[in-house]
């Protein structure tokens, strides 16, 4: 009845503990299948999907609004595929940024450094030394990825309902502790727990379609109701709610839209001493 | 449309009540609405329902006190709670507390019909 996420860093077994609660529950489970999901879903290629979140930010990657717009489309699949019942989710793409639907059990696996340096170095076959230096890599790039998609750090234990220590415990416990949270009624979906997924799959898909003209655009959005937060220039105002309007047509789900626009001030300003 | 199942509605603000037991005795479910919560639980006292609908914050006497109420009566009896103060952890609460569904305010007549026929559905498979 609910939905399990699994946060980890690479080589914290977080896979092998994924596919042992989906076992022992009889949930779906999923990781980067989200890819060909959102891929198939919005006709992005799963390379450029892939490539959008496979590296932190940098000054010579993917274009900024571009990257944005494909981690929107793989949030907006993501959020989609989590109104499915029974699911253990162990991928990656903006799970965090799902917040305040009780029917989602967040979890995170913390596993010591040694053991996920062991477990590098097996599976590559290298050095401890070059497993240590790629993973401490990869945790940096993880850092700068969850401060550009969430603003926050996804170690924040107050983001999750439950933080795993596995140096602590053996797989088969986290496994079970997992497996026993999950059941409890708090994680039943409800009618409310289901609308709030409902209106974040909406707002994504909205904001997803907006990006081109507004990298900083903000959507919400409540039963049916869609409140679009954007800014442009004053004599722009009437242009840019027709230009919104036609960008979000026919996406399902829209009952009423409304635009608020803000007076953008960097391009007045711009404007003005030009 | 007529059924056997017997449903509390309760809610401290009248005009919701009514609506509630409008559109739930259309469906035709029998209803009893009552807007002082004290009452409500004099009644549950009285006899069991098959189905409670509860706000949640009222003066008083809260939708989770009716919720144990109704639960200590009858465990085979539905209760969902409604709120226009919805949030995580009161949606987690609520079901700890054996609650049926929870329902933010202000919700789409859907959304109750088709919980109050989930919660039917439920204790039919049970009989």
């Amino acid at each position: 009845m609910s939905v399990i996420t699994i946060s980890r860093a690479p080589y914290s077994m977080g896979k092998i503990i994924a596919e042992g609660v989906s076992g022992q529950l009889g949930y779906k489970c999923v990781g980067n299948e989200i890819f060909a999901m959102a891929s198939k879903e919005f006709g992005i290629p799963e390379t450029q999907l892939h490539r959008a979140i496979a590296h932190a930010p940098s000054f010579w990657g993917m274009l900024f609004v571009r990257r944005l717009k494909h981690i929107s489309y793989l949030q907006a699949a993501l959020v989609k595929f989590f109104l499915n019942d029974n699911i253990v989710y162990y991928g990656p793409a903006g799970h965090l940024l799902i917040q305040g639907v009780s029917h989602i059990l967040k979890v995170c696996i913390q596993a010591n450094i040694d053991d996920r340096v062991h477990l590098k170095a097996k599976t590559e076959d290298i050095s401890k030394k070059e497993a240590l230096r790629k993973l401490l890599k990869e945790d940096l790039d993880r850092k700068k990825w969850s401060r550009f998609i969430y603003k926050i750090e996804d170690s924040e234990k107050s983001l999750y309902d439950l933080v795993i220590d596995t140096g602590r415990t053996s797989i088969e416990d986290v496994v079970k502790n997992i497996s026993s949270e999950a059941l409890l009624n708090r994680y039943w979906r409800t009618t409310y727990s289901v609308n709030c997924l409902k209106n974040i799959a909406l707002a994504y898909s909205v904001k997803a379609s907006l990006l081109d003209v507004d990298r900083d655009v903000n959507v919400r959005a409540s039963i049916g109701n869609v409140f679009i937060h954007t800014r442009a220039l004053q004599r722009e105002r009437e242009k840019r709610i027709a230009v919104v309007k036609k960008a979000t047509q026919g996406i399902e789900g829209i009952e009423n839209l409304e635009v608020i626009i803000t007076e953008d001030i960097f391009a007045k300003y711009v404007e003005t001493y030009r | 449309m007529e059924n056997d199942y017997e449903v509390l509605v309760v809610d401290d603000e009248r005009i919701v009540g009514k609506q509630l037991k409008s559109a739930l005795s259309k469906d035709g479910y029998k209803v009893e609405a009552y807007e002082v919560p004290a009452e409500a639980i004099k009644r549950l006292d009285e006899k069991s329902f098959d189905i409670v609908v509860t706000d949640i914050r009222m003066d008083i006497v809260d939708g989770i006190e009716i919720l144990e109420h109704a639960m200590n009566k009858s465990n085979r009896t539905k209760v969902i709670m409604i709120t226009g103060f919805a949030m995580m952890e009161l949606a987690r609460h609520a079901m700890d507390k054996g609650a049926f569904d929870f329902i933010a305010k202000p919700f789409k007549p859907d959304d109750l019909r088709s919980s109050v026929a989930r919660a039917v559905k439920t204790i039919q498979q049970a009989n």
